[in-house]
């Protein structure tokens, strides 16, 4: 009987206590707030509507993201400077919750995971989140980044052959970038990243697909929506809605929705930079216009998208070729030949790998090169190193 | 680091919570066992907003927060350690962040205010010096040193936008000619000038926004389009397509055609700068090919016939010019030896080493003599029954 009764003095003492002591730590503490994340139940994910279209995607200005104005109270393990902010790692943070936090972008995670060098978060962990990169485009005493452009052109469920990639291929290669901590990245920042206006992280690729084959949708759609990977297709649009296993406008219109980007490969898939010879030299001007602008006119027209950036047919280019593009006001454009771009590599002459179907996955790590080694303290560099910059 | 965790109990949450503040009450010091899953490894992305994530597992106890006995006590030490490490290894404005942390912790500690003045002084110094070695390296063509200065500079000072356009500059081929008009000049004759054809006329108002017909005025800075073989209608042995082939030549690797075609339009026009830049650069890849396989002699031939002031060819031709002259020294030891065997009536063993002699110093004044010789004696001692 009595013990029945204690235990209710005890629990109703325990109890007193912890309020007395509760209000203690209130009066000690500052309000914690935990913006952005009232606590919710655990549930299963809901399905997500479908992003904005790339394009339309607010990014932060680059370099510097603008940060949240400091609160009026801030909780005790966040110290908010001018150039950075200090915080310990709460339960259920994340890279991308502090991004988001703290650099208005869940997508610049990376930034506080390669800062602190670190590949998860442990709560009770110090944090520096910097509010400005140290490293743009990727630059260091040690070298520089490159990234990798990859080209893909046709996919197949079973079948490969050297344009033709099948699905088991492809689908492995996504998981490689993802499994080895590679982003993909859109067009757009790849050439903020030229113009030195950003850091991108460090094994960064971009995924283009060639010419508007009909498996670009029913194969490397379905994979490139399961990762969350951008990729852009440059389609020659007399291809397009043409049958002979091409894609069409519908089924463009439903990629763009869902965040590819769709840019040029010409009018007719012609090679710029040979001249028919029965041609004279203004004929032959006259129809690279028209591939290009004629191109550009029909993209925009069915898809109400910009279209600044081209493929060139069979990757070739000539400096006129060049000058017509920027008369015309494009970004850039790219070439086929194998390797990766630092940001001080031409923006009309990108260098992009074509992966085979016969890769294996090693080959296709071959062409993920994300940073040259060139020791800019240096002094006596030699041929050799120069050699390199190349 | 001693971490406290400070629960509240799941019973006593909601009446915490009923009455509107969330605290913290140290229960326990154990640091939670789980860790969040890694972010880079989301299993779920929706295309083109890489950002979004697999819904995270809410925190089980909504407002258990987590903080350090001492919050950020040991930050500063972290800090100036990694401070002083990129100061060794001369990685200054990393070194200077690192110190701005330290100095954001402690902003009455004298020693990283100090680091951050003199840190910042030495970045702006070792800037301006860097892109001043860079201009020099530049004017003197000199243009993988020069870029490798720039890019120091924009290390230190990413804003730096002159070095930033010599970076980028420095090796891209112009895809324009500049042309600035002249008294009379009308865009035929420019054609004329600049791609051998009247004809191309129409180009010039396309790319400098005039209209069809509108007449050019004096001191117009007029941007043309280069062309290439493949746009040029005319064919034959003009400046420009020498000037074509060659560069293509060059792109391709190709260091003999590409000099042949640079010194072909040399001819033409003696001081043609972009033919003469192909002909040094030619030279100049051709002769690190020759380096590269330790063919020092052709090597030599080939940077002497760069200008002097061309990238560091100076630099290299001493060098080269240095290690042949100790070449030769070894080269007459083989030579003596060679007259040694040659006494001693060893006459293919004398051949060897006077071929030996021959390689290291191929205009050896008495090795290529002596070996035809030799072989002529040996054919007669052959014929001898």
């Amino acid at each position: 009987m009595y013990k029945g009764y204690y235990r209710k003095i005890s629990f109703s003492l325990l109890g007193f206590g912890l309020i007395v002591q509760f209000l203690i730590g209130c009066a000690g503490y500052p309000i914690p707030t935990r913006p952005g994340s009232p606590p919710v139940p655990p549930s299963t994910p809901s399905p997500r509507p479908l992003p904005p279209p790339v394009s339309s995607i607010p990014r932060p200005e680059a370099p510097s993201p603008p940060i949240s104005p400091p609160q009026p109270e801030t909780p005790s393990y966040v110290r908010i400077f001018p150039k950075f902010v200090a915080i310990i790692a709460q339960p259920g943070d994340t890279f991308s919750s502090l991004a988001e936090k703290y650099l208005n972008d869940p997508s610049r995670d990376w930034v506080i995971a390669e800062f602190n060098r670190i590949d998860r978060i442990n709560p009770g962990q110090e944090l520096i989140i910097p509010l400005k990169l140290p490293d743009r485009g990727g630059l260091t005493l040690q070298g520089y980044q490159t990234l990798p452009v990859i080209v893909y052109h046709k996919f197949s469920k079973n079948s490969t052959d050297t344009m033709t990639v099948s699905e088991n291929a492809f689908e492995e290669q996504m998981r490689f970038l993802k499994e080895n901590g590679y982003r993909v990245i859109t067009l757009d920042e790849f050439f903020d990243f030229l113009d030195f206006k950003i850091q991108l992280p460090r094994k960064s690729v971009v995924i283009t697909i060639d010419d508007g084959w009909r498996s670009a949708y029913e194969i490397a759609f379905p994979i490139l929506k399961k990762y969350g990977y951008p990729a852009t297709l440059f389609v020659y649009t007399d291809f397009i809605s043409s049958g002979r296993g091409a894609l069409d406008w519908t089924i463009l219109s439903e990629m763009v929705k869902a965040g590819i980007d769709i840019q040029s490969h010409t009018k007719t898939h012609r090679n710029l930079d040979r001249k028919n010879p029965q041609e004279s030299f203004q004929r032959n001007f006259e129809a690279i216009i028209k591939e290009i602008m004629e191109s550009t006119s029909t993209i925009k027209s069915h898809l109400k998208k910009e279209v600044k950036y081209l493929a060139y047919p069979y990757g070739d280019t000539n400096p006129f070729i060049i000058a017509l593009l920027q008369k015309l006001d494009y970004r850039g454009a790219f070439t086929v030949q194998r390797g990766t771009n630092p940001f001080f590599a031409h923006p009309y002459r990108i260098r992009r790998s074509m992966i085979y179907g016969n890769f294996d996955l090693h080959d296709f790590e071959k062409n993920l090169s994300f940073f040259t080694h060139y020791d800019l303290q240096e002094k006596d560099t030699g041929i050799a190193e120069e050699k390199e910059l190349q | 680091m001693k971490l406290s965790v400070l629960r509240i109990p799941i019973s006593l949450a909601f009446f915490t919570f009923s009455i509107g503040c969330a605290a913290l009450l140290p229960i326990q010091k154990e640091a939670p066992e789980e860790a969040p899953k890694p972010e880079v490894d989301r299993k779920e992305f929706v295309i083109g907003k890489k950002p979004v994530q697999e819904p995270e597992k809410p925190v089980a106890e909504p407002f258990r927060i987590l903080i350090t006995k001492a919050p950020f006590q040991s930050l500063p030490n972290k800090y100036r350690l990694i401070a002083k490490e990129f100061e060794k290894r001369n990685d200054l404005r990393n070194a200077l962040f690192g110190w701005e942390i330290v100095n954001s912790f402690e902003p009455d500690n004298p020693e990283p205010i100090q680091r951050i003045r003199e840190l910042t002084k030495e970045i702006r110094i070792h800037a301006e010096n860097h892109f001043r070695q860079g201009l020099e390296h530049f004017q003197r063509k000199n243009f993988w040193a020069a870029r490798r200065e720039f890019l120091i500079v924009l290390t230190y000072k990413p804003d730096h936008e002159t070095a930033l356009i010599y970076v980028k500059r420095s090796f891209r081929e112009e895809d324009y000619y500049s042309y600035i008009t002249k008294e009379g000049d009308t865009p035929k004759s420019v054609a004329q000038q600049i791609y051998g054809d009247g004809n191309k006329d129409f180009l010039i108002p396309y790319f400098n926004d005039l209209k069809m017909g509108e007449p050019i005025k004096p001191e117009m800075r007029l941007k043309l389009p280069k062309i290439q073989i493949a746009l040029t209608a005319k064919q034959g042995t003009s400046l420009e397509e020498n000037v074509n082939r060659a560069k293509v030549s060059l792109r391709s690797r190709n260091y003999e055609k590409a000099v042949l075609f640079a010194e072909r339009a040399l001819e033409d026009v003696p001081n043609h700068w972009e033919a003469n830049d192909i002909k040094n650069a030619g030279y100049y890849e051709w002769g690190t090919q020759f380096l590269q396989k330790k063919e020092y002699w052709n090597s030599l031939r080939m940077f002497k016939k760069v200008d002097e002031n061309y990238k560091n060819v100076r630099d290299i031709v001493a060098q080269l010019e240095r290690r042949l002259q100790e070449q030769k020294a070894t080269a007459e030891d083989y030579y003596l030896k060679g007259v040694k065997h040659f006494i001693a009536q060893e006459l293919d063993e004398a051949i060897h080493e006077w071929e030996v002699t021959l390689y290291l110093d191929p205009q050896h004044p008495r090795a290529k003599k002596d070996i035809e010789k030799v072989r002529r004696l040996k054919e007669n001692l052959q014929k001898t029954p």
